[in-house]
């Protein structure tokens, strides 16, 4: 029906939530036997390629909010008082900062760790919110980090990183030289350069698989356990609860230390992989 | 054609099952084997037991990392 090869191109109204804010909560329906709750996905705008405002862009909203927030009253409470009387907020992120700053960025990257510290702690604080804010019992958010095409982007920035910034410290040629073992006969250069290529590759797709199925794997278990308790809905099967909730107790302390420690893999993992291609070690 | 359809899927999900018992074999042995010679290393030298529980914790990410691999295929193939 298109005529006109650009008669596709529409303007692009934000819809949607800037309309109706009640779209942010579920509509609660009452069936015969049991009530469901439905989220309608708002549509942010209407092209081609619908984009809905999940649960999963309002988490990533809190997310940032929270960062910011917190970020900044970490920079007054350091500003303004001496060193004794510093603001929580400052004191819990200086002992994060400078965690990582000692045992992941320096130990990874050497001498390159002070510049490419925000990098580092910028993915080890968003991961840790976004893995934490999963965890949060009340709140309707899920966990950002569940979803596969935030930790998708994130490897993504991973992978750029390592070429930006490897071309970038280290000059075009050297960067090309130091991809492959030094002392190789020519003829096996062709070979090793695709196979070198594709280790980059292939560790950021691993970070972006790691995290999303840590996240995604907590929560799919606690679901089946819950299915658990739900599968007995009409029965007077209350002793089947006891062990529903003592397992879900268990598995959700689980995962929050499994949060914790996929933030520090990823930013650990992450400061490597930078720093091999920053600062290679002959 | 029913039955085909069913077997089909009974055997997908048999297939899936089966997958996920021998990832969590081939992981926890890995992991078993990670923590015991970390633990011998840490009985040996107790002052390095901060550089060997750091060294065991990336590696067992790394090893639970792969097994997680292979459980979203698991579930992908039950999922659909």
């Amino acid at each position: 029906m298109a005529s006109n090869p650009v008669s596709h191109v529409q303007d692009i109204p934000l819809v949607g939530i800037a309309k109706d804010y009640s779209l942010l909560f579920p509509r609660i329906e009452k069936h015969e036997g049991h009530t469901e709750l439905k989220w309608d996905k708002p549509l942010l705008f209407e092209g081609s390629v619908p984009a809905y405002f999940t649960v999963h862009g309002f988490s990533l909203l809190i997310v940032a909010v929270l960062l910011l927030w917190g970020g900044f009253s970490a920079v007054r409470g350091v500003k303004s008082r001496p060193a004794e009387g510093r603001g929580v907020s400052a004191q819990l992120f200086e002992v994060l900062i400078a965690f990582i700053r000692d045992d992941v960025a320096k130990p990874a990257m050497g001498p390159y760790a002070k510049k490419y510290l925000p990098l580092v702690l910028t993915f080890f604080f968003f991961v840790l919110f976004s893995n934490l804010l999963g965890m949060v019992p009340i709140l309707i958010t899920k966990a950002p980090t569940s979803n596969v095409n935030v930790t998708l982007c994130l490897a993504m920035i991973v992978l750029l990183s390592m070429f930006v910034l490897g071309i970038k410290e280290q000059g075009m040629g050297h960067f090309v030289k130091n991809l492959v073992p030094g002392g190789l006969p020519a003829w096996i250069l062709v070979l090793m350069y695709p196979i070198e290529l594709l280790g980059p590759l292939t560790k950021s797709f691993a970070l972006c698989v790691r995290l999303f199925a840590n996240m995604c794997a907590g929560h799919i278990i606690l679901a089946a356990f819950s299915g658990l308790a739900m599968a007995s809905d009409g029965s007077y099967n209350y002793i089947s609860l006891v062990p529903v909730w003592g397992m879900s107790v268990a598995i959700s302390l689980l995962e929050v230390f499994v949060a914790f420690l996929q933030a520090y893999v990823f930013a650990m993992l992450s400061a490597m992989f930078i720093g091999s291609f920053v600062h290679p070690d002959h | 054609m029913e039955d085909a359809n069913t077997i089909s899927m009974a055997l997908a999900y048999l297939g899936a099952a089966i997958g996920a018992g021998l990832v969590l074999i081939g992981a926890a042995n890995g992991i078993g084997k990670l923590a015991s010679s970390a633990v011998e290393g840490i009985a040996r030298q107790p002052e390095a037991a901060g550089k060997i529980q750091t060294a065991m914790l990336i590696a067992a990410a790394l090893v639970e990392g792969v097994a997680f691999f292979a459980l979203i295929v698991c579930l992908m193939i039950v999922l659909k």
